[in-house]
């Protein structure tokens, strides 16, 4: 099967302000050619390196801490921020080469949607339900005929469980699930074959995300779309999806199928991070916990490993030279110095 | 402290609490005859839905409720003070004092231009007739206290300087600079990630055995709930529930909104169709309201429900259940 999205080393880079940016631009140019001053400006490493592929049908999901990059990922993924090095080729196409400003004009722009995270803040304040969902059959699909595009809208509203009579509300007369009905609603109403889902349910109580969890199994079933799941919620990425990459300070730490990643988890910040999910039951002498926060993600050190100094079991290597991914067991990788013998080693 | 040498004399003590908002849209029945108590040494969960009253009830039970709201029945007691009764001085002198409170957000909780060491020097200086550079050195302590790494340093810190955590880390080392007898814990962990969660959830329950205090989390995180409580309050609609010992509450919930509930929070291991959500949603809460709140969205409901006075009752030793017709 080929692959519906594929990434390759993707990267984003942000410069900072400081250092040589600045300076006035003739002293920039005199510090670069004639002293060998290092006057670059810090750079901000949100994505370093990423990369993964997506099969149609399947649904990836995307776990780590705040800051590891994942908004960042989605965001290029979604073509809403440019790329600074890699390729995303979406069905073959390298879509990260057209600039996001533009790509509203691509036929991906369709095929690619997302369902933002806060449901409460990502509703326009002056679109009712029903013009929240005919914009992007407005603007992409062209649908002009008043008709037709009221009969498409309501089949929508109808795919997500949103009574008709709330498609005249405004975001601030619905509830938090009546929300997330109209996002998922907008998203899906453009038939898109990929749907990223950034922490779709964060927002909502538990009694109202489970039907949302339910109600986005079902469309999949439907409509046949990929999910693409960033969710910190760890145990609704268990539910949901078919494979987990873990991502830390940009990178890829661990990646394979959801039950060897939950059950079988080798990277230490994997073990880290399901450990620390509430009501698992675990005895207080097996839990591992982190200490401290993750590094800068500023100019970091290429020849260490980025969880060095948090890492339960580092060591001087780990200061040292990077860690390569290593595969530990069939489509299961995990990039640490140690993943062979922590995938002896049970379940710290 | 003599006075709570008795373990059977609860730390907070509120009993049989309503309250009222007064709104341009109407009268709003937040909070319905909520008792609530908690002892020495022992952590009580408030758990619910947003609107569930969770947080009306700790903020009522400070002092520190918004003018809107109208206390129309029951009282409250606070470390021996009549918290409805007394004088703001009072008030002012027990907070922070015998009872501190930490919020969610702890980024918006910090005053934003004021080094954190210097902010909680300010709680040390109300309550502790000390001044000068003693309370430096009681501030760098309680940063101490906390686990954060390099106190002197962080001493100068900004709010914005530090990590979400941190902030957190930082409320709480301000709630408990004064050795507090009571510490009510209001979501202290949402928008912070699971690693840090955890740290900040066992950091509490560590200084809370040390100096066995009486401590109050609110959450509406069931599992939360389990590791680190030994009792759980229940909360739908203003109204308490159900109330039981964490692992009673656990293997037989009697009634059905807790049982809904566990039903609908995913956990290790299950699946999808394991799951189920809770049909309805909460009742509007400025409507004339039935008698069981949960009724509209329960199944196992019968005219008797609709019977008044609905009164909490002891299933067994110390599970009290609101309901008709427990499971």
């Amino acid at each position: 099967m080929s692959a519906l999205l594929h990434v390759v080393d993707l990267k984003k880079h942000y410069v900072l302000a400081g250092g040589g940016s600045e300076r006035h631009p003739l002293i920039r140019w005199f510090y670069k050619n004639l002293t060998n001053i290092d006057d670059r400006p810090p750079v901000l490493h949100a994505v370093d390196g990423v990369g993964f592929s997506l099969n149609s049908g399947e649904s990836l999901g995307v776990v780590g801490e705040s800051g590891c990059g994942k908004s960042t990922l989605v965001s290029m993924l979604a073509r809403l921020a440019d790329v600074s090095d890699g390729e995303i080729h979406f069905r073959g196409k390298n879509i990260g080469a057209v600039p996001a400003n533009s790509f509203y004009a691509e036929p991906e722009r369709t095929d690619i949607q997302i369902v933002f995270q806060d449901p409460h803040e990502s509703l326009n304040p002056r679109f009712t339900a029903f013009d929240t969902i005919a914009e992007p059959l407005r603007r992409l699909k062209h649908m002009k005929e008043k008709e037709a595009l009221r009969k498409m809208v309501e089949s929508v509203a109808g795919q997500v469980d949103l009574p008709l009579q709330l498609l005249s509300r405004f975001p601030h007369q619905l509830s938090g699930g009546q929300k997330a009905r109209v996002n998922i609603a907008r998203a899906i109403a453009v038939s898109p074959k990929l749907l990223i889902l950034d922490e779709p349910t964060s927002a909502l109580d538990v009694s109202v995300q489970a039907v949302i969890l339910k109600l986005l199994v079902q469309l999949k079933d439907e409509l046949g779309m990929s999910y693409l799941f960033v969710s910190h919620d760890l145990n609704v990425v268990r539910l949901l999806c078919d494979r987990v990459i873990v991502m830390y300070l940009g990178q890829i730490v661990e990646s394979g199928a959801a039950i060897d990643i939950f059950d079988h988890a080798v990277h230490p910040y994997t073990r880290a991070l399901i450990s620390a999910i509430p009501g698992a039951g675990e005895p207080e002498k097996n839990r591992v916990r982190l200490s401290g926060d993750p590094k800068s993600p500023i100019d970091p050190d290429p020849n260490a490993c980025r969880f060095h100094g948090r890492c339960p079991n580092g060591e001087d290597r780990c200061a040292r030279t990077a860690p390569t991914p290593v595969t530990v067991a069939d489509d299961h990788i995990a990039v640490c110095h140690f993943a062979t013998e922590l995938e002896k080693a049970p379940d710290a | 402290m003599n006075e709570f040498a008795d373990k059977r004399v609860p730390v907070l003590d509120i009993k049989n609490l309503s309250v009222e908002f007064r709104t341009r849209s109407g009268l709003v029945h937040a909070l319905e005859n909520v008792s609530l108590n908690v002892y020495r040494g022992e952590t009580v969960g408030v758990v619910g839905e947003s609107g569930s009253g969770k947080s009306v009830s700790a903020l009522t039970a400070m002092g520190i409720l918004d003018p809107a709201g109208v206390v129309t029945h029951g009282s409250i007691t606070l470390g021996g003070l009549d918290i409805l009764n007394a004088s703001e001085a009072d008030l002012l002198d027990t907070r922070g004092h015998e009872a501190s409170m930490i919020f969610q957000s702890p980024r918006t909780a910090l005053n934003p231009i004021r080094s954190v060491g210097k902010q909680i020097g300010d709680v040390l200086r109300r309550h502790r007739a000390t001044t000068g550079p003693t309370i430096r050195d009681l501030a760098i302590k309680a940063l101490n206290d906390v686990r954060i790494p390099d106190p002197e340093r962080r001493y100068d810190a900004y709010p914005f300087e530090l990590s979400g955590g941190m902030c957190q880390r930082v409320m709480i080392a301000m709630a408990l600079s004064c050795g507090p007898e009571l510490l009510i814990a209001d979501e202290p962990t949402t928008g912070l990630d699971v690693t840090t969660q955890a740290a900040i959830m066992d950091l509490i329950k560590d200084l809370a055995q040390e100096r066995n205090m009486a401590t109050i989390l609110i959450t509406h995180d069931l599992a939360m709930a389990a590791d680190y409580c030994d009792r759980i309050v229940v909360m739908h609609a203003g109204h308490v529930v159900e109330e039981a010992a964490t692992e009673t509450l656990f293997k037989s919930p009697r009634h059905p909104y807790t049982a809904r509930l566990m039903k609908a929070t995913p956990h290790g291991g299950g699946s999808l169709a394991d799951i189920d959500s809770i049909p309805g949603s909460l009742p509007d809460l400025r409507s004339d309201l039935p008698t069981c709140r949960f009724s509209a969205r329960c199944e196992r409901r019968e005219t008797v429900c609709d019977a008044a006075p609905l009164l909490p009752k002891e299933v067994s030793p110390g599970h009290f259940v609101t309901c008709r017709r427990p499971v």
